[in-house]
């Protein structure tokens, strides 16, 4: 295969986990709900996925277990800023911890090792025209996109998620339920993070590793403004970060050290902020909890 | 039949009593007022009948059937639309998404927005309120976003509207043409009521009024049967007396001047070159009906708001620049809203008594605060001014309102600024509270300062002051010393209805 077409699927292989997380934080945010939490609910998710399929020795219990690893971690992060009107971010950052210091107390009583579980069985892989063999989760991802846009904008809805995260008090006045859209944000979110994570741990590779999220989280965040909050804007986002995060995966002879490519998602990240979002406006009623 | 019957409404806010049983009819194709000063629970009421507030006690009918509103779905359902004082509208979105959220017209599980648009339009032309449909919300002006609002109410099916003081953001052009929508509505045989503080909007809209104070209801009037006098009368209330009154023995030189306050915001006047003279040994007490621009002449005269235009001389000598220069220079403060600009409650007594002063040399030396002397000055205070606390730390917050007063009131007249603006000095406070207050003010002036009194109150205004100025849409109206005024000429100028004849005398 071409150097150019090695690059382009590796790109969309390295994207996909990224995509997921930034689809679900497009709806979290949409309804208002800033998504600080997904780095967590995506390690949550993959820890969960092993467990499933490691015990049952299936790759789909594993994908759901994953899943509803996420969810439940979701609504709590939704307990505390829909219910209680706790500060969203830190609530997330929190929950971020949580995952990360739950997961790899787990793994050292499950596998007695902190670093690794044990490999375990992985999801079947399919050929597609153009693509070969892939993840299954790359069509799916595609779906959901499309899915998510059409949902979000086409909708009505979609419509009144947008009312709640744009200004939750006028969703008030029209009889529409601030909790009931922010909790289906984030079982949305949580949901498709649970995906995430999945992707990871038992598709990518076949284990779960300690802090396998790599902050993919909180890149999704970014990815998600810079793709102007919209589920297909934050599709081909998330291409960018993917085709940072392949270059390791393409230059392997050594001509360019790896920590700098390892290092190239990250420094995406942080010229994208800077530089590229400035202009997106956010929906306004992130954090307000209209009851005023 | 009547439209809405509220009976005994009552509606507590922790221990604030934003409602006492208060009855309000509203009859079929009707425009009904509820005329009330700032706080005096003309909104609250209407959220109520709006299910955005769950009353304590009272019953609602709505056409004949008693109700309970849970939420705004409920009173939606009940064919009751509110426009808010805050447009609730969503500003990215599109007029017709805005009207239409909520009960959305389908197409399959799709959200149909040119059905939407089309609908939108059309019930637009047909109130006669022209506007784009597919215009985003954000582009609009004002005026056009409360059209917004009206037609939100109106898809819903609305025949009971509610506008919370629609014309408080309005030009004159844009509220003639509200005025003229609503006259319009009202043939159509919706049932309209309006919260305003305006009364010259009631003679010109209404055709009944039910009058609120501290959320008591004070009556119900046909507008044919009363007139703007009796109306402000019920408003500011009680019965006048001039008890307590101790006119100043000596009125002396001038002490401060403001010339020329204008100010104008959203292109709307605020106030119009304004002109007073606080002499030494005077209290000028400000007379007028809430919001005809009271709060921005305080504003203005603290250095909080910068007017258009304005000269303010103390004792001849110009003051200008931001809020702590004013102070600097011998204005002092005490701001109507204690717990928002008055103190912090979070604090002490003893911070809060030198807020705005903590750079003084006694309260603290290069960049230290001397808490020796803050704890002192805060133990002299509470014995000067009879503050009941249990000690010079505790929090404002664990006060009553009356002592919370007296913090604001001791700390802002022992710095002894040369005039006080001294804005609702006993606003929520008791009796004794407010003798005592009253007392401290008199004995400020008969040291030879001089006090600018605003306040809603118009016993007070009667009783402190020794010159009234009367101020009616952002104009003094007339200036005089207290005893030229009576009730009748007070009246008269509150509600501009005598502006003609008291120029010409």
């Amino acid at each position: 295969m071409s150097f150019l077409g090695l690059l382009i699927i590796s790109a969309l292989r390295s994207s996909i986990p990224v995509a997921l997380a930034a689809i679900g934080g497009t709806f979290s945010a949409r309804c208002g709900i800033m998504p600080m939490g997904m780095e967590g609910f995506i390690l949550i998710g993959a820890f969960g996925a092993t467990c499933g399929a490691y015990y049952s020795g299936n790759p789909w219990v594993g994908l759901l277990t994953g899943i509803l690893a996420a969810l439940l971690l979701a609504l709590l992060h939704g307990l505390l800023c829909v219910r209680f009107h706790m500060n969203q971010v830190i609530c997330g950052i929190g929950i971020n911890m949580l995952a990360s210091g739950i997961t790899a107390s787990l793994t050292q009583i499950i596998w007695s090792t902190r670093a690794n579980s044990e490999a375990t069985v992985s999801l079947p892989r399919i050929m597609l025209p153009v693509f070969g063999n892939s993840s299954i989760l790359l069509p799916a991802t595609i779906l959901i996109g499309l899915c998510g846009w059409a949902f979000m904008f086409r909708t009505p809805w979609g419509l009144r998620m947008r009312i709640v995260g744009e200004k939750p008090l006028a969703a008030r006045t029209l009889g529409i339920s601030i909790v009931k859209y922010r909790f289906a944000g984030e079982i949305i979110v949580g949901v498709l993070c649970g995906l995430a994570g999945s992707y990871l741990s038992i598709d990518h590779v076949n284990r779960f590793a300690l802090g396998m999220s790599a902050g993919r989280g909180y890149i999704a965040v970014a990815v998600n403004i810079l793709g102007g909050f919209n589920p297909i804007g934050s599709m081909l986002g998330s291409l960018v970060f993917g085709f940072a995060a392949s270059l390791k995966n393409v230059f392997t002879n050594g001509s360019i050290p790896s920590q700098l490519l390892d290092m190239c998602p990250y420094l995406v990240t942080i010229l994208t902020v800077t530089f590229a979002v400035r202009h997106v406006r956010g929906p306004a009623g992130i954090g307000d909890s209209g009851e005023g | 039949m009547n439209s809405v019957e509220m009976r005994g409404i009552s509606k507590n806010f922790g221990t604030v009593q934003a409602l006492n049983g208060v009855d309000f009819t509203l009859q079929k194709g009707e425009i009904h007022a509820v005329l009330g000063e700032n706080g005096a629970g003309k909104t609250t009421l209407m959220k109520v009948l709006f299910g955005m507030h769950k009353p304590d006690g009272g019953t609602i009918t709505v056409n004949g059937n008693q109700v309970m509103l849970k939420d705004s779905l409920s009173a939606i359902q009940c064919g009751i639309g509110m426009v808010h004082q805050h447009f609730m509208l969503v500003p990215v979105l599109s007029v017709a998404e805005n009207v239409v959220a909520g009960c959305e017209p389908k197409k399959g599980i799709l959200f149909d927005r040119r059905q939407a648009e089309e609908e939108v339009q059309a019930l637009a032309e047909e109130s006669g309120f022209p506007i784009d449909a597919r215009a985003v919300v954000e582009t609009l002006s004002v005026g056009q976003m409360q059209r917004v609002e009206i037609l939100k109410a109106l898809y819903r099916g609305a025949e009971i509207l509610i506008l919370d003081e629609p014309t408080a953001v309005l030009t004159p052009i844009e509220t003639a043409e509200l005025f003229r929508a609503l006259r319009k509505l009202k043939a159509d045989g919706k049932s309209i009521v309006i919260i305003t503080h305006k009364l010259y909007e009631v003679m010109e809209i209404a055709d009944r009024c039910t009058v609120l104070q501290d959320g008591r209801l004070v009556g119900t009037k046909n507008k044919m049967e009363t007139d703007m006098q009796e109306l402000a009368g019920m408003m500011v209330g009680r019965a006048y007396q001039f008890e307590g009154r101790r006119p100043s023995q000596d009125i002396g030189a001038p002490l401060c001047e403001i010339k020329g306050l204008s100010y104008r915001r959203n292109e709307i006047p605020i106030l119009q070159d304004i002109a007073l003279t606080i002499h030494r040994g005077e209290i000028l007490g400000i007379a007028g009906i809430d919001g005809n621009g009271q709060t921005e002449l305080i504003e203005a005269l603290t250095g909080l708001l910068k007017p258009d235009s304005m000269e303010l001389l103390v004792n001849g000598k110009p003051v200008a620049g931001n809020a702590a220069d004013f102070l600097r220079a011998g204005v002092g403060h005490v701001p109507e809203d204690r717990t928002a600009r008055g103190l912090s409650l979070k604090c002490s007594v003893e911070e809060n008594s030198i807020l705005g002063y903590e750079g003084q040399k006694a309260f603290s030396r290069h960049g230290i605060m001397a808490k020796q002397s803050i704890r002192k000055n805060a133990e002299r205070l509470i014995r000067d001014y009879r503050i009941k606390t249990p000690g010079a730390t505790t929090l404002c917050g664990a006060l009553s309102g009356g002592n919370q007063q007296k913090v604001v009131i001791a700390r802002v007249f022992s710095q002894s600024p040369e005039v006080i603006i001294c804005a609702q000095p006993t606003r929520g406070v008791d009796v004794s509270a407010s003798d005592y207050i009253h007392d401290v003010m008199f004995r400020y002036r008969d040291e030879g300062r001089g006090i600018l009194l605003i306040s809603a109150d118009l016993d007070e205004i009667k009783r402190l002051s020794d010159t009234i100025a009367v101020i009616y849409k952002g104009k003094i109206m007339a200036v005089d010393r207290a005893e030229n005024f009576d009730d009748n000429r007070l009246g008269m100028l509150m509600t501009g209805s005598v502006a003609a004849q008291e120029g010409k005398e």
